[in-house]
């Protein structure tokens, strides 16, 4: 819904189908020696309360510059974010002040990231990194820190927590690292989880494992996800609502349901494809001709129009907008496959 | 963006800018020196630089306890401070880097004997070293490149070592190894070009280093045997007169600040240059 | 099946000694032939071996135990140098395209030091890196350029580009798609089949990715800790398999359109272990089937069908009923 769409809408009704995140027209640009490279632009997502949102995409998609920047998590010495809003609890995070923003890291929105090692303090146990959001945040002192902690691990399905409160890092295996991770992330009992692909680094057995977990505390504490992954196939069994992201743009956004019946982008319908033969029996794998292009040569249109079976001087204008092609649907496309064609603003 | 107060181009201009300006004075001294650095005029003892009371500018810098005159003598000493000090930085840099290629690369035994070499090494006196080898030997630059050269090379081979022992797993080694490439071929082929970036940093600021251990050997008597006009002599000479003649001692100070501060400007800013493109990558 | 099969493994095993933990068997006395111009699978997740046996093969690094036979030739028993000779017909795709190559190296460098190391001159050198570039997909004035300047899946064509440099005859691919993006696997996975059929060659594949290894495998060969619990031609593997850990990890792959009808297996806790123990079966901590006997005897790789080796003590194999 555009937000014009939104502001005529009855107070009441407003509130009951509020999402929990709105994401406005973000862009985010890298400073250059050359000048700001654009990381994304003009993303606009929701993420209703209670669902797991999927964001999609490639390497140089954008999708992490995304997470990252729904809580200004990049240094400003490295990009900033050049226009747009992310709108959680009635405020403009983008516009926060640090101080009150940090109140919101972990407390409201939590995060956690793709490295478990790297993420996770070496030279900390594990119980002594537990504790630290709660008493940060909710000013608890160590001893209840310390209980409410092991109730944690006890949660992520970890055993003997005790135990485990006095190891170090390096001493866990991967799963269970992001198992820390994940009770750290739910201490302070947020509303919003943001995966930064949580389970890239894992063993596919450990992956379901840690996928599952993640399925059933959403469950059990209403939580609301991001995930933000490479691979379709997580999306599928574990997202909602799905948007796929290309070379900094949102191209796609769907139900889950929908997206894999009926991809409407010629990319998304791509990278099904392939998808699919993979795991079909077919001689050949359809394949994606070309490749990403880089950030600073991308061209002006559409930028998957290079690569695109479809294409034609329609798309080499200006990039194509994000518009609702069905209720509940959006696609970055002048000719979304199997939907009637937008007509191109001039 | 936040413009830092000195940017690392602004580093490498001014500190190659010194180095330049030493290395000419070094080359040009006998033309550019107003005097014989040798020449003892004792008419003319122990009078002031020319900025302070009873100087004036037949002496720029003044003179010293035999009347020669300083500039001429510390221009002169340019000459061994920067041959001194690029010499021995050579000699060490080449014999650590050997040291710690091989010794990263086999591993094993080899490594073991050369690295704990390397720490005994450490561990033994410098300057008894050269006390010995000037005791032995006598006082020449040869013998002080020599003393130099040999008391430095462990912090090459440290250095090479970590690097080469973080390189050895990278799989293009891996590769080179599986087509036939012998150790000699993976070291230098494979292995040398990678460090030779983050050695040349090192060396770099290491001349600086080699520079103040030549001033600090010649200030013992352990260098050039005096009249050579080295600045460590210089020093010292004007060690005992620094209530009485403290230009002496002052200057020669000022001349050995000046050329390590180039010298260090330019190997951070050449650190701070091949780093972001290291990142990058 | 009639054909003299190219390479012949037996009870292949590589011990590690770590003074503080004892010794570690990362393999495990591993044993499977391959017929030329087949491709042959090894899955797993990490810790498995399957990397260090596609080394071990290639005598990369030393066995502790057992025989490699190559094309009728004894990989052990050669010297040095008729290793390096016979080896050029074995060539390695790594998983990297990061860390695979020099980055101080052009492409045209790259591809061409298998052959400078094998003592051709530059001339024949630069004349068959000008064939391969384009049987890669890659072009001419790519030659020229550094690593950097390659995205992932052009640098794993040069990868590619680099192994077929000596004409082998076998390759061990290491995960060679792993580090690629989903459209790019696409591309560099039609581009390995291809130049399978254009050159006979055969192919080790090394991955953890059952989606690729499904496509482009013709036998798969599961390991887990060690050692191989499961060998069987692709599509009884993926219809019928047989050890619970086969079965574990098809349940655990996310698929889309969820084709695979394999018991569930999820509920399953723990994780891989460090290969360390030595008595019974190295699964018997995840396993929901475990009973007395596989805490004590190692199970062998037994017969089960035609063509299908599963290594586990409650599988009825074609031996136990008969």
């Amino acid at each position: 819904m555009t937000p014009a769409t939104d502001h005529e809408l009855s107070p009441v009704l407003r509130k009951r189908d509020a999402p929990l995140l709105r994401v406005e027209n973000l862009s985010v640009a890298f400073h250059a020696p050359n000048g700001p490279v654009r990381a994304i632009e003009g993303v606009s997502f929701e993420v209703p309360a209670g669902k797991v949102l999927g964001i999609v995409g490639e390497s140089g998609s954008g999708k992490s510059v995304t997470a990252l920047s729904l809580l200004r998590l990049i240094p400003s010495e490295i990009a900033e974010i050049s226009s747009g809003s992310v709108w959680f609890g009635g405020r403009d995070l983008t516009k926060l002040p640090e101080r009150e923003l940090r109140r919101v890291r972990g407390r409201e929105i939590a995060m956690i990231f793709q490295e478990p090692m790297t993420s996770l303090n070496p030279i900390a146990s594990v119980g002594t990194q537990l504790r630290e959001p709660m008493q940060l945040h909710l000013g608890i002192k160590a001893t209840e820190a310390s209980r409410r902690a092991e109730e944690l691990l006890d949660l992520v399905g970890i055993p003997q927590p005790r135990k485990r409160m006095m190891q170090y890092p390096h001493e866990l295996s991967g799963g269970m690292r992001q198992r820390v991770m994940i009770a750290m992330a739910l201490s302070c009992e947020p509303k919003l989880l943001i995966a930064d692909e949580p389970t890239t680094a894992l063993d596919v057995t450990t992956q379901a494992q840690i996928l599952d977990l993640l399925r059933s505390l959403q469950n059990r504490l209403g939580l609301s996800i991001i995930l933000i992954t490479h691979d379709l196939g997580v999306v599928a069994q574990f997202a909602d609502n799905v948007q796929v992201m290309y070379a900094g743009r949102a191209i796609e956004q769907a139900p889950v349901s929908e997206i894999f019946r009926q991809p409407a982008h010629p990319y998304t319908q791509g990278l099904l494809k392939i998808v699919a033969d993979l795991e079909a029996e077919c001689e050949r794998l359809s394949s994606i001709e070309g490749t990403v292009p880089a950030p600073y040569e991308l061209p002006p249109g559409c930028a998957f129009a290079p690569r695109c079976s479809l294409s034609d001087t329609a798309c080499t204008g200006s990039p194509p907008p994000l518009s609702p092609i069905s209720p509940g649907r959006r696609c970055a496309c002048v000719r979304p496959a199997g939907f009637p064609q937008i007509r191109a603003s001039a | 963006m936040k413009q830092r107060l000195f940017g690392k181009r602004f580093k490498i201009l001014l500190g190659a800018g010194i180095i330049i300006a030493m290395c000419l004075l070094a080359v040009l001294a006998p033309y550019v020196a107003p005097y014989d650095p040798l020449q003892q005029d004792l008419l003319r003892r122990l009078k002031p630089p020319f900025f302070m009371a009873g100087g004036t500018v037949k002496n720029l810098l003044g003179t010293d306890n035999y009347g020669r005159d300083l500039l001429s003598r510390l221009i002169f000493g340019t000459q061994t401070s920067i041959m001194v000090g690029t010499a021995s930085m050579a000699l060490s840099c080449i014999l650590g880097a050997i040291a710690g290629l091989i010794a990263g690369y086999k591993g094993g035994r080899i490594e073991q004997l050369i690295m704990r070499f390397a720490d005994a090494h450490m561990a033994f006196p410098d300057v008894l070293f050269a006390i010995i080898m000037a005791a032995a030997f006598g006082g020449s630059t040869f013998n002080l490149i020599l003393v130099l050269g040999i008391s430095g090379w462990m912090i090459y081979a440290r250095l090479v070592f970590g690097l080469v022992r973080s390189l050895k797993y990278r799989s293009f080694i891996e590769a080179a190894v599986s087509y036939g490439g012998g150790d000699r071929y993976v070291m230098s082929r494979h292995l040398l070009p990678q460090i030779v970036p983050i050695l040349t940093v090192v060396a770099t600021l290491q001349v600086a280093q080699m520079i103040l251990q030549e001033a600090a050997l010649s200030f013992l008597g352990l260098g050039l045997p005096p009249p050579a006009p080295t600045w460590g002599n210089i020093l010292a000479e004007g060690r005992d007169r620094m209530f009485g003649a403290p230009w002496i001692a002052n200057c020669a100070g000022v001349a050995i600040i000046l050329i390590v501060f180039g010298i260090n400007m330019f190997g951070n800013g050449l650190r701070e240059y091949l780093d972001p493109q290291a990142r990058q990558r | 099946m009639t054909t003299h099969p190219l390479i012949i493994v037996e009870g292949l095993s590589k011990v590690y000694s770590s003074g503080a933990t004892g010794s570690v068997r990362a393999v495990d006395n591993i044993s499977f032939d391959m017929v030329r111009g087949e491709t042959l699978a090894l899955v797993g997740e990490s810790g498995c071996g399957k990397s260090t046996t596609g080394r071990l093969l290639m005598r990369l690094i030393e066995p502790s135990e057992g025989t490699v036979q190559f094309d009728g030739i004894d990989f052990m028993s050669l010297s040095r140098r008729e290793l390096k000779r016979e080896r050029r017909r074995l060539q390695l795709v790594f998983q990297d395209p990061y860390s695979a190559f020099n980055p101080r190296m052009t492409a045209e460098s790259i591809i061409a030091e298998p052959m400078l190391l094998a003592g051709a001159s530059a001339s024949d050198r630069r004349r068959r890196v000008v064939e391969l570039l384009p049987l890669v997909g890659l072009a001419a004035h790519h030659a020229s350029r550094y690593p950097h300047q390659f995205s992932g899946g052009q640098r794993q064509r040069i990868g590619i580009a680099r192994a077929l440099a000596l004409r082998p005859e076998f390759i061990v691919c290491d995960e060679p798609v792993s580090a690629l993006d989903v459209s790019v696997q696409a591309q560099v996975i039609n581009l390995l089949v291809d130049l399978q059929q254009k050159f006979g060659l055969t192919y080790l594949f090394i991955s953890h990715d059952l989606r690729v290894v499904r496509h482009i495998a013709d036998r798969v060969a599961v390991m887990h800790l060690g050692r191989i619990v499961e060998l069987a031609d692709k599509k009884t593997l993926f219809a019928d398999p047989q050890h619970p850990y086969t079965r574990l990890l098809l349940s655990a792959v996310p698929q889309i359109r969820p084709t695979v009808q394999t018991t569930p297996l999820r509920a399953v806790s723990g994780e891989i272990g460090t290969p360390a123990s030595e008595s019974g079966c190295r699964f018997v901590g995840r396993c929901p089937h475990a009973v007395d006997v596989c805490h004590s005897v190692k199970p062998q790789l037994r017969q089960f069908a035609s063509g299908h080796q599963v290594a586990c003590h409650l599988v009825a194999t074609a031996e136990t009923t008969k």
